[in-house]
């Protein structure tokens, strides 16, 4: 889970073997990151994250700098009709207006609950590109303008991973990302449920891991609440051990 | 000098000095499923929403500056746009992708895309964490 690809470096050998190479920039948003520029051939996006950030409206995007591509997408999208609608395609229009603030604070956010979940002593694992020792860091300093806000943590549980899902309020427990309010994702069941579970594990997708992305709220009110969620599980799973 | 990205999220350059719209700051919603022809062979730009529609295109034109692409393609969700590339592939191609993909890629990819008789390897790109 929240592997770094060198896109430059698979760029090379891409066009060494005369492949197409495409990247899904969804995670980093344009604001963050274009591999069009470090090689890439098709830019895919889900709009429904970063671009519309409002978790109101679904949306998907190819975006490519070579003709012959687009000459075949733009018959192929007229062809087969899965086009976005006038007003789903305003929404977005108006969620990119912010891209740029919304990208900023988010991130400003993951990097302080970051810091905050390295210090829980029930956390055996923070996986954020933003930290120096995640193995893609340098890698990210590189190719994007910044480490965005998606966030993955490993507890010591998997009790304790579900009683958190079952005790958020404000943060919610909701597939998707990218939006203004923070979402927690359980990834076993949700989002890789039709990985098959032994590449699953091989990508450090277990059943203590969580994922959240984290939204544009006050950083403290969120870590506010996480402090809550996290105190009353260890009562909770200490007072269980003892009984 | 190029625009930095924060300003083309809010202007659309090769847009600018142009009156059409009445002058609108936020692009009109044209919620249209068709258009009128104004004769036999002549077209006043768009013909069927299927095909283009102008909140869209310009909604395209706005993403592929953000990417530094040519051209944008709006679709209605992430994997319908998905899909779509997979129309580009025909039968006997091969695809490598990354494991730590989107659940929904690898559905895509293992169930419908391989009707298409792709040679369907999985391969981590990736150094384990």
């Amino acid at each position: 889970m929240m592997h770094v690809t060198d896109i430059a470096k698979t760029s090379e050998i891409a066009k060494k073997h005369h492949l197409l190479l495409i990247v899904d920039n969804t995670f980093m948003s344009p604001y963050f990151q274009n591999p069009l520029e470090l090689g890439a051939d098709i830019v895919v996006h889900s709009g429904t994250k970063y671009l519309s950030g409002h978790n109101d409206t679904l949306a998907g995007f190819l975006v490519t700098n070579r003709k012959e591509i687009s000459e075949k997408l733009a018959f192929l999208i007229k062809t087969t009709g899965a086009g976005l609608s006038p007003f789903d395609s305003w929404l977005i229009l108006r969620g990119i207006k912010t891209l740029g603030i919304r990208m900023e604070k988010s991130q400003e956010n993951a990097i302080k609950i970051a810091d905050w979940l390295k210090k829980q002593k029930s956390i055996t694992k923070v996986i954020y590109p933003g930290l120096p020792e995640h193995s893609g860091y340098e890698i990210m300093k590189k190719q994007a303008r910044g480490f965005g806000a998606m966030l993955t943590f490993q507890l010591e549980s998997k009790e304790f991973a579900l009683s958190i899902l079952e005790k958020v309020r404000m943060i919610k427990f909701a597939e998707s990302l990218g939006g203004v309010e923070t979402l927690i994702t359980y990834p076993t069941t949700q989002t890789h449920a039709d990985v098959p579970q032994e590449i699953r594990e091989k990508n450090g997708i277990t059943e203590s891991i969580l994922r959240l992305s984290v939204g544009i709220e006050n950083a403290d009110d969120l870590i506010d609440e996480l402090e809550k969620v996290f105190r009353e599980t260890e009562c909770e799973l200490n007072g269980r051990a003892k009984s | 000098m190029n625009r930095k990205i924060e300003t083309k999220c809010l202007h659309l350059e090769e847009e600018e000095g142009c009156t059409n719209h009445y002058g609108a700051i936020s692009y009109p919603i044209y919620q249209t499923a068709t258009y009128a022809h104004p004769g036999v062979g002549k077209s006043a730009g768009y013909d069927y929403s299927r095909l283009q529609n102008p909140t869209k295109e310009h909604l395209e034109k706005v993403v592929a500056s953000l990417e530094n692409g040519t051209s944008a393609f709006a679709l209605s969700s992430g994997m319908a746009a998905i899909s779509l590339l997979m129309e580009l592939f025909r039968p006997g191609d091969h695809m490598i992708a990354d494991s730590d993909l989107y659940g929904g890629c690898i559905r895509l990819f293992q169930n419908v895309s391989e009707k298409t008789a792709f040679n369907f390897p999985i391969l981590i790109v990736a150094k384990r964490i």
